[in-house]
């Protein structure tokens, strides 16, 4: 039992993301100055800070999405465990396998049915399953994401026909369905209900035990209630890393104390 | 005073409008009516069964140009369509560059070149070095006419898939071809059949370019190494000829084209009102 707990313990302190020296532009406007962070394996890690700091930026570099916008690069290193996710020879197709996005609004294929939606990683890595395994694979992550019962009965239909909320849930639904390391969200709840909201923190928090999730928030009191970590950004600074406890409580930066405690932001 | 002025202008411009409007309506009425009454007066059943017969003798039909027709617009559909949603995929998805560029200049120009060059330069290149008149020429003249119209259409309808789409692929590890094959055309293929559609209606109208390719043919034939007839040049052939008999199958073969145009149209317009969800 001791033991176990020992083992346990130190499977949370393993470091499941890294960065050195991080710095991301967007043509010659630098929108991220050297990052310096590290993200503990299947902790829940929020990121905060005023708009336009860069959080949605520094997102983006986690995958290699940022590099697909014209103009943009970046420089230094990204490491998912001990592989450098910018290394030269490698796909970056491979990482985003890896690592799941939620965007901030969301982005549905419309040619697709919800059903369809929900194992469109599998379609579009052309991974072969069978149909009764896909069946649960969609339910799985159908419910985990919250929505299994409102679309149950119409899966089949278009997703159009769902209202915003929900179709942030089958985003989220989706990307869970590849079963990703490591999940990025970026404000995953910003255009929900309080219900809908409730109902997603409360997956995020019973996925944290076998994903490592990166959540950027607006919300205080959301951060406050799901995150272990909190990383405060500030124009395109990481200005303070701590325990989501001490962050709130005790804050080392004034910076700090002043957003949280909404002075500014 | 200013404003008395203005309204006016405004009153004498709106006249012009309603003018123009009348003016246009009047003339397409009147072709339409005409084409009706003798088109649909000359229309029998042997006009679809049977073979051009020579002037003087009764019956005769245009079986094998409507047969030729089609054949010519599937080869033209065969060669155009896959290049014109290409060089549409490439200038949107891989619209970085100079060849991009390049491609959306020369889809622009080909897209104004009047089409009887366009017969004459395949007449060069193909009818020249093979030695004859050829189906495989009138359809290659055809489809160069459609490759512009496909690959503006492309390139409008795959320019209103939101890029959140594409990344939602990306972020799945969806490699860019597969994400352009499963996600982007997908999305955007209301436009381009509507664009395909409006292709077709186009190219089957056209004379002047079979005039020196596929020619015309008297006969059956689904050939593609020789000449074969089309509506088009039939009716070319037949309305300027001094037989009242031909005259009338001209009117016959017109109200056909007409109509199947007509309806190529129709659809386009349809698939273009289905609900595309952006
Ligand atoms: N495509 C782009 N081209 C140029 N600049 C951009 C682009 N996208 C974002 N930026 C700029 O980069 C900076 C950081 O943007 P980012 O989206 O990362 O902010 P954010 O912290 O996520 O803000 P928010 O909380 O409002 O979502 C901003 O100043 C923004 O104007
Ligand atoms: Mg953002």
């Amino acid at each position: 039992m001791q033991e176990e707990k020992h083992i346990f313990k130190e499977e949370k302190n393993l470091e499941k993301l890294r960065t050195e020296n991080l710095n991301a532009w967007f043509s010659s406007l630098q929108i991220l100055k050297n990052i310096n962070i590290s993200i503990k394996k299947n902790t829940l890690t929020a990121i905060i800070g005023p708009s336009g700091c860069g959080k949605t930026t520094l997102l983006r570099c986690f995958n290699r999405l940022h590099e697909l916008t014209p103009g943009a690069r970046i420089e230094g290193k990204v490491f998912l465990e001990d592989l450098n996710i910018y290394d030269n020879n490698l796909d970056p197709v491979l990482i985003r396998r890896r690592i799941g996005m939620v965007f901030q609004r969301p982005n549905l294929f419309y040619n697709m049915n919800i059903y369809e939606n929900v194992i469109s990683g599998y379609i579009l890595n052309k991974r072969k399953i069978s149909k009764e395994e896909l069946d649960n694979i969609v339910e799985k992550s159908l419910r985990l994401a919250g929505i299994w019962d409102e679309v149950k009965d119409r899966l089949k239909n278009h997703p159009s026909e769902l209202s915003g909320g929900q179709q942030q849930r089958v985003c989220i639904a989706r990307a869970l369905a590849v079963e990703p390391e490591v999940l990025l969200m970026d404000e995953p709840t910003s255009a929900l209900d309080p219900i809908s909201t409730y109902k997603i923190e409360d997956t995020i928090k019973t996925l944290k035990d076998h994903v490592t999730i990166i959540i950027v928030t607006h919300n205080m009191q959301q951060a406050a209630r799901i995150s272990d970590e909190i990383i405060f950004m500030y124009m395109g600074e990481v200005i303070e890393v701590g325990r989501t406890s001490e962050i709130f409580t005790n804050p080392k930066k004034k910076l700090t104390e002043d957003y949280i405690t909404g002075r500014f932001g | 005073m200013n404003y008395r002025i203005r309204k006016i202008y405004s009153e004498i411009m709106l006249g012009l409008c309603v003018f123009s409007f009348i003016l246009g309506v009047f003339f397409l009425f009147w072709i339409l009516g005409d084409l009706f009454i003798k088109g649909l007066s000359s229309l029998n059943l042997s006009l679809f069964i049977e073979l051009p017969k020579p002037p003087g003798i009764p019956g005769g039909g245009v079986a094998n140009a409507i047969v030729g027709t089609l054949l010519l617009s599937i080869i033209a559909g065969i060669i155009g369509i896959p290049i014109g949603i290409l060089a549409g995929v490439y200038i949107v998805e891989y619209g970085n560059n100079r060849l991009a560029w390049w491609t959306r200049f020369i889809s622009e120009v080909l897209s104004g070149i009047p089409t009887i060059i366009i017969g004459v330069f395949v007449y060069i290149l193909i009818v020249i070095s093979m030695k004859r008149f050829s189906a495989l020429a009138g359809g290659v003249a055809l489809s160069i006419i459609m490759i512009p119209i496909i690959t503006k259409a492309t390139e409008e309808s795959l320019k209103m898939v939101p890029n959140s789409v594409r990344e939602a692929s990306y972020a799945l590890g969806a490699p860019k071809w597969r994400t352009i094959i499963k996600v982007v055309l997908p999305s955007g293929s209301s436009g381009i059949v509507t664009g395909i559609m409006s292709a077709f209606a186009r190219i089957m109208g056209e004379t002047a370019p079979l005039l020196f390719t596929s020619l015309n043919s008297s006969f059956w034939s689904l050939r593609l190494d020789q000449p074969i007839a089309s509506l088009t040049v039939t009716i070319y052939n037949y309305a300027t000829s001094p037989y009242k008999e031909w005259q009338n199958i001209a009117w016959a073969s017109s109200f056909i084209l007409a109509m199947i145009v007509l309806l190529l149209n129709i659809l386009a317009k349809y698939y273009a009102r289905r609900k595309t969800h952006f």
